[in-house]
């Protein structure tokens, strides 16, 4: 190859960016989404949602956004090419966090209000099912291979353990206080359950339903009631797991195999939920009252960036192209 | 059944609903807001830089001053910036050092601030349920000597027993005021944050 042609050819490569995805944050009191380039790390547009808009995910290909619009009773749907609301469907009182099945065609959203898992089908918006589960449902989870749904109840402190086939309740199991968040590793084999007012994260075996170990974490010269876990992300590779503390703002980098923390960062304040981009380049933090977005680079684990939001962001979710 | 006036009603119905006046948590039943109470903001929940330098120096004025306009809510973060930049600039060999000085001088600034803040919400939560109970009290005897009685209208009632009228007004007014006294600490939280990440980033 000619050296002139393999310069333009490099000069073309490095001009593609090779990893630019959306990330999407609800900004609970200003009723926006800021939308962000992975890439660029900073915030392109700035979106008009519901009222108090919080759980936020992505159809698994990405063309649309679902948004928890709790204050509307409502999930707003966008379609992430425009940006523009296509269509509110169903959700129950007070839909808060929600998940999604692989064919994208069922939605599972706590109810806070009214203490149910209301499942929608999202083509026909229609409501299959309404299980009734504990006090302020939260934290939604289902696993890989779509047979087991989770919720977790704020008040009755548990993870409720749901058939998501025939929505029967199968199982419930005693966490700490106040659990928020729950997620499924990758190959299904464990459950991970944050506990707020607990302080630590439970993990869960989901066939047995016994918990394998209760993580703690002690951040040196913070009071326990400063630590309070939320959001959580597992690597595709099971093995590193980051928890957002909340008030302590940091998040913690925890040894998914040894369980052991390896470290905290400190990002903004009231950080609560947390995103990866799909080649795990980077972790994304929501920070509730410092109003921003810290930008974690996993490789090094250090914060490369910090930029601000809306006002009181608390969902994150990244677009899976 | 007795008969309770539309105000009489309303009044009973102001007490009754704790959370339009901030929601008491049942944990601490003199904090008024929705906001939780939270102790001082410690070192580590703003800060990752060095720890607080054993020894002192003989002269810390111009730390200090610069503490004070940081811990000031009334300097711009912006100005607070370039106060920081010129002291970085300034500073000699001993910058770290100096500048983890000037943050643990604001931020105890910023705590002895919020702790006078918190202590006056507290004082005019106290204030509030005597004010209540007063207003309650009020309330009860003007139904009790209504007993038997047409109901006045609200404007007659109000007109008979301004006493009630006025202390309800003070009640009402000092609700509305909660909702931007109880944000002050948080505010002071987040100054804190901004001050520490500012310092920080010069280290």
């Amino acid at each position: 190859m000619k050296p002139a042609r393999l310069a333009c050819l490099m000069l073309f490569v490095a001009a593609v960016p090779t990893s630019a995805n959306k990330v999407y944050v609800t900004n609970e009191k200003s009723n926006t989404i800021s939308v962000i380039d992975s890439d660029t790390l900073s915030v392109v547009q700035t979106i008009k949602a519901g009222r108090r808009p919080r759980g936020v995910l992505t159809s698994p290909d990405g063309k649309l956004l679902y948004v928890c619009a709790s204050d509307d009773d409502g999930v707003q749907v966008f379609d992430t090419a425009t940006m523009k609301l296509q269509r509110t469907l169903l959700s129950g009182p007070d839909p808060e966090q929600f998940a999604l099945n692989a064919a994208g065609n069922l939605l599972y959203i706590s109810n806070e209000d009214s203490s149910e898992v209301t499942i929608v089908d999202v083509e026909k918006n229609q409501i299959m099912a309404r299980v009734p589960v504990g006090v302020e449902p939260e934290g939604m989870a289902l696993s890989p291979d779509g047979a087991v749904l989770v919720n977790t109840s704020e008040t009755t402190n548990m993870a409720h353990f749901i058939d998501a086939r025939t929505f029967k309740p199968i199982g419930n199991v005693l966490v700490d206080k106040r659990p928020r968040y729950a997620i499924f590793s990758r190959d299904g084999s464990q459950l991970w359950v944050s506990s707020e007012v607990g302080g630590s994260v439970a993990v869960i075996d989901p066939h047995s339903q016994k918990i394998l170990k209760k993580i703690r974490f002690d951040v040196p010269g913070l009071t326990s009631e400063e630590i309070q876990p939320v959001g959580i992300r597992l690597t595709a590779d099971g093995k590193t797991a980051f928890v957002a503390l909340g008030p302590a703002n940091r998040v913690a980098v925890v040894d998914a195999q040894t369980f052991e923390v390896r470290k905290y960062l400190l990002v903004g304040q009231r950080v609560w939920h947390l995103a990866l981009t799909p080649d795990e380049k980077y972790l994304f933090t929501a920070n509730g009252n410092s109003n921003d977005v810290s930008v974690i680079d996993v490789a090094g684990l250090r914060v490369i960036k910090s930029f601000p939001v809306g006002a009181a962001p608390l969902g994150i979710a990244v677009s899976p192209h | 059944m007795r008969r309770v006036a539309p105000i009489v009603f309303s009044v009973f119905c102001a007490f009754a609903a704790p959370a339009q006046a901030g929601g008491p948590p049942p944990s601490d039943g003199d904090w008024p807001c929705v906001q939780r109470r939270a102790g001082a903001i410690s070192r580590a929940a703003v800060w990752s830089g060095p720890e607080t330098p054993a020894s002192r120096p003989d002269n810390e004025d111009a730390e200090y001053l610069l503490a004070r306009k940081l811990a000031s809510r009334r300097t711009p973060m912006a100005e607070a910036e370039s106060l920081i930049d010129q002291f970085a600039q300034e500073a000699g060999a001993d910058k770290d050092e100096r500048l983890t000085r000037v943050f643990d001088k604001a931020l105890e600034l910023i705590n002895a601030e919020r702790d006078k803040v918190i202590a006056g919400i507290l004082r005019y939560a106290r204030g509030q349920k005597i004010l209540a109970a007063k207003v309650r009290e009020e309330a009860e005897k003007i139904s009790d000597a209504q007993e038997n009685q047409e109901p006045l209208a609200p404007d007659d009632l109000e007109k008979a027993h301004p006493e009630l009228k006025w202390d309800k007004r003070i009640f009402d007014d000092r609700a509305r005021a909660l909702t931007a006294v109880c944000e002050t600490p948080v505010l002071l939280e987040k100054r804190a944050f901004a001050i520490a990440q500012a310092l920080q980033r010069r280290l």
